[in-house]
């Protein structure tokens, strides 16, 4: 399973999949940090996000990469130790997401928002898909 | 679609199922043609559902697929039965732009080009986690987005005239408290940042005059230097239009269940949620004047630095994302409304109390944005916008290919030679940006002008040809 960067006419859109939600969270991160052109990274940061369902889970995941994007300085590497935790009407993600420090002379493309166009988190013959327009 | 065509340059989808009221698109026919090719059509079917929607749900010149709502909508809808719908404002509440004029002509600055843009990329901070011009603490944030251009005025990072030829004077009335605190970590570090995408700064001169009259009174001269900032409310506005989208389909699950797209979720006006919205949204839109203005004391800045003392004046600065209370007549009857403009210019002719008093008889300066490498042109608001568009006209070429296709068909260095060859230079963070942006990415922005103009929307008074393109 894995990723890719589909064709949009204004923004950046991603595929991302996976045998279980956990990996296709794992390279939803890996798409979003090539959309954003960061190099792999050490700084470590632990998040914990809980929605309502699936669509709802990508949205808060991706609006929380944004967020640490902007306000800590960094740029999304990858993610490490993802937990998802189901119950009924709730999803809680715990994960340490994986960033290396901006500097000077770096060129990276700025996600500014996640969006609920086209999105699409389903489990679809045998396999998580999760899809999702970004606003850059 | 079926269209109808009404008259020249306008076409209407006729009301049927769930729509309030028609839908009208204005383009010519070549526009026309673009606009069928993505989801725009349908999207204006969608924006004329809104509750309280009055007259048509609109889509401008260079209109073109957004997400739920289409860029260059224009929806506006009454205070009784309306609704307030974040997507109908975009993620970027007022982005906008805005045109400073120099004392410099085309002659002095000639040869000295690319040391321009170099400075220009050096002191205005571009892109992610870059910064911001202005040193700003959380009690200086909260005080930006309550006052917006006052804030920057007491501080000394504003002349009294910059806020006499802003719109609305660079404040609207809010209560700051409204917009969330992650929005506020957000935007504490960009305040006079330029940020990425199709946001820009460029230095241009007049190169022709349709209104002689009007360009003296706006204060243009044929090859005068004048510089366009395109930029908006940064991280803090994203993050305020995001929050609140999450909080209005917890909060009516019932109205998300009823819409074709998520990301057309409203809330009816006389809520709570929906006034809260519109404190954090109007708050965002000063933050969002500030950044501008933090952005021209760079370039004054940069612009004393090259050429010595330089008198740098506003024109005007206009936002073209945001939803505003305005009084307009519907069926011969005065009618206060609430008009959502995503993608879309306001644009008042003469007579109107929103144009500043300097213009008051010239109307108000409407700033469209080329492509970069592609013209620029200055309008002002025409009579017919009134009865055609409540007020508006188009916000600029409107894009055409997507990014990943742009990145195949052109190589930045082959972009940046020819556009050298025209005298033109471009400084970008990446080449991938020069890509993304080159001129044959977008529609033809001579089209969308001459739609406007055509229409009596938004009316030529000059053209502005590039010098020197920054772009985060």
């Amino acid at each position: 399973m894995g990723y890719e960067i589909l064709e949009h006419t204004a923004d950046e859109k991603f595929r991302a999949t996976g045998q279980s939600l956990e990996e296709a969270f794992k390279e939803a991160t890996k798409a979003f940090s090539e959309i954003t052109k960061a190099d792999k990274g050490k700084v470590k940061h632990n998040i914990k996000i809980q929605s309502e369902n699936t669509e709802a889970l990508l949205f808060d995941y991706l609006d929380k990469l944004i967020f640490l994007q902007d306000t800590e300085g960094v740029a999304v590497s990858h993610t490490e130790n993802l937990n998802i935790e189901e119950k009924q009407h709730s999803y809680k993600i715990k994960a340490d997401i994986i960033t290396e420090p901006i500097t000077p002379g770096m060129k990276l493309t700025d996600i500014k928002a996640p969006t609920y166009n086209e999105m699409k988190a389903t489990y679809e013959d045998g396999k998580w898909i999760l899809e999702a327009v970004l606003d850059i | 679609m079926e269209l109808e065509k009404v008259s020249e340059n306008i076409y209407e989808i006729p009301q049927t199922g769930e729509m309030n009221k028609p839908g009208r698109i204005y383009a010519n026919e070549k526009l026309l043609e673009e606009i069928r090719k993505d989801d725009t059509l349908r999207q204006v079917k969608n924006m004329a559902t809104l509750p309280g929607l009055e007259k048509h749900s609109i889509v401008m010149p260079d209109g073109h697929q957004g997400y739920g709502f289409p860029i260059g909508g224009v929806a506006a809808v009454n205070k009784e039965k309306g609704v307030i719908s974040p997507g109908g404002i975009g993620y970027d509440i007022n982005c906008g732009v805005r045109v400073l004029k120099t004392d410099l002509t085309y002659e002095e600055i000639r040869g000295k080009e690319q040391q321009l843009a170099n400075i220009l990329y050096n002191k205005v901070p571009c892109g992610l986690g870059k910064g911001g011009y202005i040193d700003v603490d959380e009690d200086d944030l909260d005080e930006i987005l309550e006052k917006g251009m006052e804030w920057m005025l007491e501080n000394n990072h504003a002349t009294e005239e910059d806020l006499k030829h802003c719109e609305e004077n660079g404040r609207l009335q809010c209560d700051p408290n409204k917009v969330p605190n992650e929005a506020k970590k957000r935007g504490i570090k960009q305040v006079g940042s330029l940020g990425s995408g199709n946001h820009f700064l460029e230095v241009q001169r007049v190169e022709n005059m349709f209104n002689e009259e009007k360009a003296k009174a706006y204060g243009l001269e044929e090859e005068q230097i004048l510089v366009m900032i395109h930029s908006g409310s940064r991280g803090l506005g994203h993050q305020t239009c995001t929050e609140y989208l999450r909080k209005f389909e917890k909060n009516y699950p019932e109205i998300v269940e009823s819409l074709p797209e998520k990301e057309l979720i409203y809330a009816p006006l006389g809520d709570e949620l929906a006034q809260d919205y519109k404190h954090a949204m109007f708050a965002a839109a000063n933050f969002a004047w500030a950044n501008r203005q933090g952005i021209t004391q760079a370039v004054r800045e940069s612009l004393d630095t090259l050429f010595g003392d330089t008198e740098t004046e506003l024109v005007y600065d206009v936002c073209h994302n945001i939803a505003k209370e305005e009084k307009h007549e519907v069926d011969g009857e005065e009618k206060e409304l609430l008009v959502h403009r995503k993608g879309a210019t306001r644009a008042m002719p003469s007579g109107r109390p929103e144009v500043p008093e300097a213009y008051k008889d010239a109307g108000q300066p409407v700033l469209i944005p080329g492509s970069m490498g592609t013209s620029s042109y200055i309008l002002s608001g025409g009579q017919n916008s009134l009865e055609l568009s409540f007020g508006s006209t188009a916000h600029g070429a409107g894009r055409l290919k997507s990014r990943t296709q742009s990145k195949k068909d052109y190589r930045a260095s082959d972009v940046q030679r020819e556009l050298k060859r025209d005298q033109i230079f471009v400084k970008a963070a990446s080449g991938e940006t020069i890509e993304e942006e080159a001129p044959g990415s977008y529609k033809d922005i001579d089209e969308v002008i001459k739609v406007s103009d055509e229409l009596g929307i938004g009316e030529k008074v000059v053209q502005m040809k590039p010098i020197v393109n920054v772009k985060g």
